[in-house]
């Protein structure tokens, strides 16, 4: 049976002092609750300790106290080969698609490498046949034209979707974004997200780690704004944005370059 | 809209070196634009559309092997006089009129050294050789963006980012110059850090001495900040207005693509759309107008030559089939 969700308590998170000064407290007692098939956003500025929170999640950083559980699974109690199969489940896409693609390998091995290393796909024609499935999902189609391809023969929103095909094609509960378009164009953002929100279909949550406002607010279910390694504000993305609570994040708002509303101080 | 005119740039191109054997890439195509005294100019499009190298041809800082033909004139004085790409007034100019801001600090600042020590050799000579005087400009400076004094002596790694890229302003701006240049300044930094470094910007500008040319590919950020815009693609200038023609009533269709896949608050998914295809490999010889594969609005004419800029409105120029024929309707 499939976990039900990811549920995050009481998350504290320090990083070791340096050179004598007292230790950084990066995530502050957080709570969150992510459904299948939710797509939420984490927005906040840097050192609001929205990454630490996903590198926690994917066992990437160590937790100072709380829990992290995939259904009935406690994440965070799991070691070794246990915690690798459980974290299957959770899939990252990072930020810069340049860096997170090994440029030796073609877009096949690539997508295929998840198969092999959680065993799944028993032949090399099952594994080709879903890494053509997955590819075909994320728009690189058709699939046959890109598989033989390297990192450096495709542009960079058609990197940042073969790193999303990579990620799905273990079939995740959840796939964590962090930052997934920011390094993008302007002109492939949308087509990214979109493809990460229909990815939904398949039952998976996305949970998004952004400093964007805008583009947070129109592709997630749910917002939650991040300061000081403490959640000041969560809600429905419209609500948040439209009709903020917090003080932050309203600074946040007044800080987002918009199309419709210029500074008065630049002149009209 | 600022009349004297500070900056004039007529009908530059810019050749890169390929591969050896291939034929030199045109990277910067009949490009002509004013900058005024006191103006903020934005210029934006997709990567590879030619932003960066035409900011870095008026400052000379293309490799050695790059062709500029056109002129560049900075207050009456041709920037580019028949010389090499990396003539000596072009070197002249950056040092002293001219002040460059690029999007990593980082690779701007000499890690090995503190700030107040870099930002004394950009002082013009006469302020460098006097001690008391030059740290004192420093400390100015500093407070012109926002930091204090203190900063001067740390090294560039104690800095975060934003305040590195407020150092790197602080540097561009000690030879005092008339024009800023600035490519992607904020592209690197958080929203909060990004509206502080353009409210530094902006605050440097208000006395109207300032010129600056911003280089993004953030629309709504560059229709914030600038003046007026100029849109790029694949080389070519597609579109000038101001910033509020290109924010209400946008003549190229790139444009109105570009404005249709920035997120604005309160828009929804399905508004935001991205622009199919990609820009074409300016490697490649094309005929007709290189945004005609992937326009929503191409017809007949498109595939078979280049629109050239139109005037379609006040201050309002569009190169685009599409708006010349219907006109002023646009």
């Amino acid at each position: 049976m499939r976990p039900l969700g990811l549920n995050i308590r009481d998350l504290v998170i320090d990083y070791p002092a340096r050179r004598g000064g007292a230790k950084t407290r990066a995530v502050d007692g957080v709570n969150l609750r992510l459904d299948r098939g939710e797509f939420v956003g984490i927005v906040g500025e840097s050192g609001s300790g929205k990454s630490s929170i996903a590198n926690a999640i994917m066992g990437l950083a160590s937790v100072t106290s709380g829990e992290i559980s995939l259904g009935d699974t406690d994440l965070t109690a799991l070691r070794g080969k246990r915690a690798r199969h459980a974290r299957r489940a959770l899939q990252l896409v990072m930020q810069d698609p340049f860096e997170a693609l090994d440029p030796h390998l073609s877009v096949l091995r690539l997508v295929e490498e998840p198969l092999i290393v959680h065993k799944m796909g028993r032949s090399k024609q099952e594994r080709r046949s879903r890494v053509r499935e997955a590819l075909e999902q994320v728009g690189l189609s058709p699939a046959e034209d890109f598989e033989g391809r390297r990192p450096h023969e495709l542009s960079g929103g058609q990197r940042q979707r073969v790193c999303v095909a990579a990620a799905l094609i273990v079939n995740p509960d959840v796939v964590i974004a962090d930052e997934p378009v920011s390094m993008l164009d302007v002109s492939v953002r949308a087509g990214v997200l979109h493809m990460l929100d229909a990815s939904r279909r398949r039952g998976n949550a996305v949970l998004m780690i952004t400093h964007d406002l805008p583009t947070a607010a129109a592709f997630c279910d749910r917002l939650i704004v991040m300061h000081q390694g403490r959640i000041v504000e969560e809600g429905p993305s419209l609500r948040v944005v439209q009709d903020p609570s917090h003080q932050y994040t309203r600074e946040l708002l007044d800080a987002t370059p918009a199309l419709g509303a210029h500074s008065p101080s630049a002149g009209s | 809209m600022a009349s004297e005119t500070l900056l004039e740039v007529r009908d530059l191109n810019v050749w890169l070196p390929a591969a050896a054997g291939a034929p030199r890439v045109h990277i910067v195509r009949d490009v002509s634009f004013t900058v005024g005294r006191g103006e903020r100019l934005g210029v934006v499009g997709e990567s590879g559309c030619g932003k960066s190298t035409t900011l870095l041809s008026l400052v000379g800082l293309l490799p050695a092997r790059a062709a500029v033909s056109g002129s560049i004139r900075l207050d009456g004085v041709d920037l580019l006089g028949g010389a090499s790409p990396r003539g000596e007034r072009l070197a002249t100019a950056r040092g002293r009129d001219v002040g460059v801001v690029l999007q990593s600090s980082m690779n701007t600042l000499n890690p090995v050294y503190r700030v107040g020590r870099q930002m004394m050799e950009g002082l013009r000579p006469e302020v460098r050789t006097d001690a008391r005087r030059a740290r004192a400009r420093v400390h100015d400076l500093l407070e012109r963006v926002g930091l204090p004094p203190r900063v001067a002596r740390a090294y560039p790694h104690e800095l975060s980012g934003g305040m590195r890229q407020r150092v790197a302003i602080a540097l561009a701006l000690a030879p005092e110059p008339k024009l800023l240049l600035a490519d992607e300044p904020t592209t690197a930094l958080d929203t909060i850090v990004q509206a502080r470094v353009m409210e530094v910007l902006d605050s440097l500008c208000a006395d109207g001495q300032l010129s600056v040319i911003l280089v993004s590919h953030h629309l709504a950020l560059a229709a914030r900040f600038c003046d007026r815009l100029m849109v790029m693609y694949a080389g070519r200038a597609v579109e000038h207005a101001g910033r509020d023609t290109i924010s209400t009533r946008a003549g190229h269709p790139y444009t109105r693509l570009l404005l249709a896949a920035t997120a604005d608050i309160g828009m929804r998914k399905d508004d935001v759309v991205s622009i199919p295809g990609a820009p074409p490999s300016l490697a490649l010889a094309h005929e007709g107008c290189p945004f005609e594969p992937r326009c929503p609005e191409r017809f007949g004419d498109c595939a078979d030559r280049v629109p050239t800029l139109d005037q379609i409105g006040v201050d309002h120029h569009v190169g685009c089939f599409a708006r010349q024929t219907k006109g002023h309707l646009a």
